[in-house]
């Protein structure tokens, strides 16, 4: 109960820690006082008893026009200050390829790079990467041969579901950006915070150091 | 019986088909579609664990900005006010973006009428419990007795009885990476709804009943499904989606779970506890089993635990035996399917039984077993008149033990310390799987054969985990003597121009769909060969010696005669092969009777050795290796088969060691709403180099080929990690309520 009652996940807390940052830095955006802390009641055996919930204090509501350079074009889109990355990109863009498995940080399966560095999108605000080089799983290949990365994890069958394996990919260009032959221990470190559900480590795994079964 | 030569079948060249799609991030899940087109749907879930609505305001959250609508139990039929547990669907808000309607479902003010409630299965069961509500007037039935022998006299013959009881194991949601959800939209009176599937047509169908709808006003479409494990079977998503977007005028709305609430509404895997009384000769054979479980179903009245004994009946021999399940309803988190329906929790609990016994009796574990194996294709010894499986399972036994060099580390247990100081230990277990070789009632299949010679499978189920639809295209080359990569997944998923797979779960694909796709093939083949008979101007009793390989059809007798599929297709029409699955259809197959594509039923046999060293400091776990030895019947999709059993490793470590939902005692609230706070699993658990995989091809005719079903015959892995530990340690520890984590070992060792 006290986790509902609480009621912020740890992902509200960042969007909302987020939206301060950013509307407080960047973005002229109107703020408008949405709801205050209200009583929810749950009635005991005859005894009623009141329970505070905790509701965000605010929310956001106009839209700002941003240009954000995704897979080397450019695009001009409104967005909420408290739209996430992934939404923007899958919602407003149609980037689907970029999967979202929990929208709080903890899975993986949003990644993609950012100046060529692995970032979760669920946990970046969209309005936080005007002039920045965003790269989804769509601009990885060139349309006619897959990457290395996507050609090895085909190769090796690195995949069951599918639905991990995007994020995985992008942590794969992001780890080889920046270290072009890591060791196993090192693809091991720089892919522990995905998930995989089917259980299909073992060929990820094997599929980024260039193993084989 | 000598299988024949194939083509296609068991090449470990051929790839997933969907391989592609999904390495470039085209696979189109269920939300993955109308950009800047849709409205989103949030959930806000029951504080109480079992009580009443009685008011909901949703005044405050209409009035917030962005909203469109709200529904409450009054609007969507498969909600009610009354409340079972904590965290069960209360309102749905429809708003302009996922973040408004999350706050907006803070905003609904609903008040409860509590009643008492109960969480503890063990208070459950007490007389003066409080009742759950689950189920009219009782928490607890037997679903499960059955009873062979007198267990009397057997316990007459026992040199050795032995009476274990195990506490109640873990109980872990699922976690599906995809969240649940679906993308619904009307127009006029259609509905329209995509949706993660492990079976479409049944969602379609039960949508169209809980909605009061005809079934053809219902269009259900379905691709690619991110995990399952029996978790997308229901049809919650498809009709919340449903009914909110019907509350907007029919616009597209996406109703996705939050990972909270999807760890929270949906069903888990049940919890187990024991008691099991074997009794044995001096030698080992056993002279009477008489085992009762006890099975936790939280607030799901149908929960499928009663198989939870199967293993432990059919997979050993043994004349006076009593199997008694007790399934129990409580105000928790319903409770459901997992990976295979019955044998993760039911295994470890027998197989901890089988090793205890050994211990007891001086013996090897693994001889136990082996001397005790039943017979292949020896008759049920509950249903004779059912010829049950086991044909390869001593040879998966006999496989993992020669492959992981058991017999020269097995020790005794708690007496065989590492270099490095830490416990070594290695055990070795195996099973007949609860899961049947088919599933579901229908199943059809349509192929279709193009102009330019290759063909498309139009299949009426997802792409789920295992590549069951590239399992089936693997079938239709075959049969039709076509190469792999001519014959294509063509139109998947869809109601409307489909016909139904089946269930794609309990690792029954390739025989339900894969038999279905089986006579499709040769329906078509027979059209085909027709075509080219008349092209070939042959006599009619040469039309019968025709035959095709790698897209050629020849005339055996004169291969010169031959036509290419692309010959024999132009100036005809498109044909289409349909055909039908075997269904529940058995076909009781005598002992050494093996016709390949005649259906029976036969499970899945596996055997798995797990190797760990255990650091008695810190209880901290690791697994050195893991072998895992799989009766295919016939492997058919070589991939895949391998992927499956690595999997199926890395998930039963999970389940041995990791895996374990925390509820708060008193309301049933799941405390770990994340993947980290559930202990899951990454690449830093695993060892890559340590899993060692087989397949052994016993050619039983469950399936087409000769093949059945491989996906569950692993949960072997997770009771031989359990039983390896035992062997480290010379201690059990009790999984209650979580895997064998740190501290479970170390208070195992402390309490001696």
């Amino acid at each position: 109960m006290g986790s509902k009652i609480q009621g912020i996940s740890r992902r509200e807390f960042l969007r909302d820690a987020g939206l301060i940052i950013g509307s407080a830095t960047t973005i002229p955006a109107s703020l408008e006082l949405a709801c205050t802390n209200e009583p929810e009641t749950v009635v005991t055996a005859g005894i009623t008893k009141t329970i505070t919930v905790t509701a965000p204090a605010v929310t956001v509501t106009s839209p700002e026009t941003v240009n954000l350079l995704v897979n080397g074009l450019e695009y001009t889109v409104a967005v909420k200050p408290d739209w996430t990355l992934d939404f923007v990109l899958r919602d407003q863009l149609g980037l689907f390829g970029t999967k979202v498995g929990c929208g709080m940080g903890d899975c993986g399966s949003c990644t993609i790079l950012v100046n060529g560095v692995a970032v979760l999108s669920c946990l970046i605000l969209a309005v936080e990467c005007r002039g920045m080089d965003i790269q989804t799983i769509e601009g990885l290949s060139d349309g006619i041969k897959l990457h290395p990365i996507q050609q090895k994890f085909y190769d090796m069958e690195a995949f069951q579901c599918g639905f991990c394996t995007p994020g995985f990919v992008m942590a794969a260009k992001g780890l080889y950006n920046t270290n072009p032959t890591p060791s196993i221990e090192e693809v091991r470190q720089a892919l522990s915070g995905h998930i995989c559900t089917c259980g299909n480590f073992t060929r990820t795994v094997q599929a980024v150091t260039g193993g084989t079964l | 019986m000598t299988l024949p030569a194939l083509n296609v079948i068991g090449k470990t060249e051929n790839h997933d088909q969907h391989g592609i799609q999904i390495v470039t991030g085209k696979a189109d899940y269920a939300g993955d579609r109308m950009p800047n087109a849709k409205l989103y749907g949030a959930l806000k879930l029951a504080i109480i664990a079992h009580g009443t609505v009685t008011n909901i305001d949703t005044s405050r959250a209409m009035a917030l900005p962005g909203v469109r609508a709200v529904i409450t139990h009054k609007e969507c039929p498969i909600w009610s006010e009354n409340i079972f547990f904590w965290g069960q669907e209360v309102a749905g808000v429809v708003a302009d973006d996922p973040h408004i309607a999350v706050r907006a479902t803070m905003l609904i003010d609903v008040e409860y009428q509590n009643a008492p409630s109960v969480i503890d299965p063990d208070k459950a069961m007490d007389e003066n419990s409080p009742l759950s509500g689950v189920l009219p007037g009782l928490n607890k039935r037997v679903v499960t007795s059955m009873s062979r022998g007198d267990i009397a006299q057997g316990m007459k013959k026992a040199d050795v009885i032995l009476e274990t009881k195990q506490p109640w194991s873990t109980s872990y949601q699922h976690n599906t990476l995809e969240p649940h959800q679906s993308i619904a939209w009307w127009i006029g009176d259609d509905l329209y709804f995509w949706a993660p599937a492990q079976h479409i047509h049944s969602i379609r169908n039960s949508t169209a009943d809980t909605l009061g709808l005809p079934t053809n006003r219902v269009h259900a479409f379905t691709h690619f499904t991110g995990c399952a494990h029996g978790d997308k079977t229901g049809t919650g998503s498809a009709v919340i989606a449903s009914i909110m977007s019907r509350m907007v005028g029919g616009l597209p709305v996406h109703f996705a779970e939050s990972r909270r609430d999807n760890i929270t509404v949906n069903t888990r895997q049940f919890a187990v506890k024991s008691k099991i009384t074997l009794g044995a000769k001096s030698g080992g054979q056993l002279s009477f089993i008489n085992a009762s479980f006890w099975a936790d179903g939280g607030r799901n009245a149908t929960a499928p635990f009663g198989n939870v004994h199967y293993g432990l009946r059919t997979t050993y021999r043994c004349g006076d035996a009593s199997f008694l399940v007790t399934g129990i309803n409580t105000n928790s988190p319903p409770r459901g399917f997992w990976r295979c329906v019955n044998d993760p929790p039911g295994a470890v609990n027998y197989d901890v039984a089988l090793d205890k016994l050994a211990f007891k009796l001086q013996i090897d574990p693994l001889d136990l077993r082996l001397k005790n194996l039943n017979e292949a294709d020896a008759p049920d010894q509950d249903a004779p008149f059912l010829v049950w499986g086991g044909i390869a399972l001593k040879k998966c036994f006999e496989s993992v033990r020669e492959a992981s060099s058991y017999d020269s580390k097995r020790h005794k247990p708690g007496n065989l310390f590492l270099t490095d100081g830490r416990l070594h230990g290695i055990a070795i277990t195996g099973h007949i799987d609860s899961h049947g070789s088919v599933s579901g009632d229908a199943r059809g299949a349509i192929i279709t054969m193009n102009p330019d010679g290759t063909a498309f499978l139009n299949i009426g189920g997802a792409r789920g985990s295992e590549g069951g639809p590239t399992t089936c295209c693997h079938i239709v080359a075959e049969v039709l003597g076509m190469k792999y990569g001519d014959v294509r997944i063509g139109d998947w998923g869809c109601t409307d121009t489909s016909l139904d797979a089946g269930m794609q779960a309990g690792s029954t694909f390739t025989a339900s769909a894969g038999s279905a796709f089986y006579n499709a093939a040769f329906d078509l083949r027979n059209k085909l060969f027709e075509f080219a008979a008349n092209k070939l101007s042959l006599k009619r009793t040469e039309a019968n010696e025709l035959d095709a390989c790698r897209g050629v059809v020849y005339l055996k007798s004169d291969p010169s005669k031959n036509l290419t599929y692309r010959q024999v297709m132009q100036g005809v029409p498109p044909i289409a092969g349909i055909g039908n699955g075997w269904g529940r259809t058995l076909r009781i197959r005598a002992v050494g009777d093996s016709e390949i594509g005649e259906p029976c039923n036969c499970s899945g046999d596996s055997a798995a050795c797990a190797e760990v060293a255990v650091d008695s400091e810190t209880g901290e776990v690791e697994v050195l290796g893991l072998w895992n030895c799989v009766d295919t019947g016939r492997t058919i999709f070589k991939q895949g088969t391998t992927k499956e059993m690595l999997s199926g490793a890395e998930l039963m470590i999970g389940q041995a060691l990791f895996y374990g939902d925390t509820y708060d005692p008193n309301t049933g609230a799941v405390l770990n709403s994340s993947f980290t706070e559930s202990s899951f699993p990454t690449t830093l658990d695993y060892n890559q180099d340590r899993f060692f995989v087989g397949d052994i091809e016993s050619n039983d005719s469950a399936g087409p080929f000769g093949a059945h079903g491989i996906g569950e015959p692993c949960v072997s892995n997770y009771s031989s990690i359990i039983c390896a530990i035992f062997n480290a340690t010379g201690k059990w520890v009790d999984q209650d309520k979580g895997a064998c984590s740190p501290d479970k070992v170390l208070e195992s060792l402390r309490l001696g």
